[in-house]
This record gives C-alpha cells, sequence and structure tokens, in this order.
C-alpha cells in the first residue's frame, strides 16, 4: 500500500514534470502511430479495390468515413467520399435515401466498379446534433473558465479565489 | 455517439450537488473529453480515422487526463486527475449503449482490437431524449432554487 502511494505521489508531484509530460506525450503518439497504421491496414477502402478489382471482387466493406449519398436512382444510388475523391453506384434499395445525407454503409465490392447494399444507416440530423454540441463545449468551458484561471506566477491553473 | 448536450446533460444531473464547483467543472470538461479532441480532426480529416480512434480509448484518455492533470496546481491535480477520469469514463459508459453498422469502441486497445457495443440505439437517437434531459435539469435546478430560498 506503501508503495502505491509513492508511486502516486512521483506520478502527481512536480518532479521532472518536464520528463513525465514527454513520456505521456510520446506514449500517446505511439498508440496514434500504431492505431493509424494497423488500422488503416485492417480496412479496405473503396479506393483500393477500385484500384484492383479483379482482387477485391466479392469483398464485404465497411464503408464509414464521412460517406455521403449523391444522385439516387430507382435502382440504387452512389456514395461520394470526397476525401478520396471516389464515387461509386451502389445497387440496393433507395428508401429513406436523401441526396447529401451522411451515411454508413456495409456493400459487397464487384469488379465491375460498383457496391451491392448489404446494410445502411442514415446519420439524420447531423446539423443539429452538431449546433448542439457546440452549445455544450461552449457551456463546459464557460463554466470551466468561471472556476479557474491561469496563474502566471506558478504557470498552472489553479482555482479562482485560492492563492497559493 | 449521443451529442455532446446529453453527455454533459447527464454528467450535470450525476454532480450538480456535489460541495465543490471546481471539481464539477473538471468532471463536466472530462465528460465531453473524448469526442472534443476526436471529432474536430476527424471531420476536417477524415483519413485521420484510425488514428483519431485511438483517442476515444480508456488507455489513450486516461493518459490524456493525466498530461491535463499536470497542467494544474500541485495541490489540485490528484482530484482534478480523478475528476477528469470520472467524467471520461462516464461519456465512454454512455457511448457503449450506442450502435453503429458495425462495432466502433475498442475498450481494450491496444491490446486489442475487438470492439463492442450494446447497440440500444443510433447516435442521433440522443436528439430526441434531449429536450426531456434538458427538462429534467430545470425541474432540479428549480428545485434546488426554491429550497435554498426557504433556507434563506
Amino acid at each position: 500500500m506503501d508503495r502505491i502511494k509513492v508511486v502516486i505521489d512521483i506520478v502527481f508531484d512536480n518532479r521532472k514534470m518536464a520528463m513525465k509530460m514527454l513520456i505521456i506525450i510520446v506514449t500517446i503518439a505511439i498508440l496514434i502511430t500504431y492505431g493509424h497504421l494497423v488500422g488503416n491496414h485492417k480496412e479496405l477502402s473503396i479506393k483500393e479495390c477500385l484500384e484492383a478489382p479483379e482482387k477485391y471482387d466479392g469483398t464485404l466493406l465497411v464503408i464509414k468515413k464521412e460517406t455521403k449519398i449523391g444522385n439516387i436512382y430507382g435502382d440504387g444510388f452512389e456514395i461520394v467520399q470526397p476525401y478520396d475523391n471516389v464515387t461509386i453506384f451502389v445497387s440496393g434499395d433507395t428508401t429513406g435515401l436523401i441526396k447529401n445525407a451522411y451515411v454508413t454503409l456495409t456493400a459487397t465490392f464487384h469488379k465491375e466498379g460498383y457496391l451491392e447494399l448489404y446494410s445502411i444507416h442514415v446519420h439524420k440530423h447531423r446539423r443539429v446534433k452538431f449546433i448542439v454540441s457546440v452549445v455544450a463545449v461552449i457551456i463546459v468551458f464557460a463554466n470551466f473558465i468561471r472556476w479557474f484561471k491561469f496563474d502566471v506566477h506558478h504557470k498552472r491553473l489553479t482555482e479562482r479565489c485560492q492563492t497559493y | 455517439m449521443p451529442d455532446l448536450l446529453t453527455h454533459f446533460s447527464v454528467a450535470y444531473l450525476l454532480r450538480r450537488n456535489a460541495k465543490t464547483p471546481h471539481l464539477r467543472a473538471t468532471f463536466y470538461l472530462g465528460a465531453i473529453l473524448p469526442d472534443i479532441v476526436t471529432h474536430p480532426v476527424y471531420i476536417l480529416y477524415p483519413k485521420a480515422f484510425w488514428a483519431i480512434t485511438v483517442l476515444h480509448t480508456p488507455v489513450a484518455l486516461t493518459l490524456l487526463c493525466l498530461l491535463i492533470s499536470y497542467i494544474f496546481h500541485n495541490s489540485i491535480r490528484k482530484i482534478v486527475f480523478v475528476n477528469l477520469t470520472l467524467g471520461v469514463y462516464l461519456h465512454l459508459f454512455m457511448d457503449l449503449f450506442q450502435k453503429h453498422i458495425t462495432p466502433e469502441y475498442m475498450w481494450l486497445f491496444p491490446f486489442s482490437w475487438k470492439a463492442y457495443e450494446i447497440g440500444l440505439f443510433w447516435p442521433e437517437a440522443s436528439l430526441y431524449a434531449l429536450p426531456f434531459v434538458i427538462a429534467i435539469v430545470m425541474i432540479m435546478e428549480f428545485i434546488i432554487w426554491i429550497r435554498q430560498r426557504c433556507m434563506n
């Protein structure tokens, strides 16, 4: 128990603060890099399928990243991924779909260069959600500033109306 | 994930009666922290999805809370860390009940890439519950105000 207390004191006291912060920043950077490299390797993108259609024919794709509905037709619809400059036709039910709505979907890639829809979810009220979330951020930060201030002498955040 | 106003409202309801407003402020900050460090980057740069998703995992967020606590004065650092972390874990707990096309939250990252969620509601469903949550918050504030008036 005493050892745990010593470790906690070491972690939280002011000694070697710069080194402790650096270790945490480096650890987080390593985690982010690991996630980025392995995650992108695990996940197959539409762009990669279009670059090697024979190889990925019949592969089930999970499409999540910032994907919008493009034109809607009788037998399917287009999805657009602006960040990858990709537009592709998806064969499937178009019930409930609205142009420019953000979606996540699973679909099978076909070497002819289109997708066959398996499941889809339309992210409704995205703009409202964004506005409501911004309101929350403003409230939380305003409340935070109300109770904390930056102590220039100690270069730390302190509670307002407290002196050290 | 539920919108941030829902996350904040639930955090507010849980800690409203805590006697230390400073620590409530850090708890509320923790309750919105996972989304404010991930969503803006992801929306602006979708290719960073996997990099940013890491910052929505318990291990990375705990480290981030520790890093943030270091900018507070030594006398309150530990309790700020505890409050930030509790807020973060409340956020993650609420996210656990969401559903996505495929599970998104990797609770044991970096030790496991397995994602799990209970999947009761889609992320935007929180908007439908938000008026009720806000109403509960307002009723609670009204009751507190009445009690304070009676005490005075």
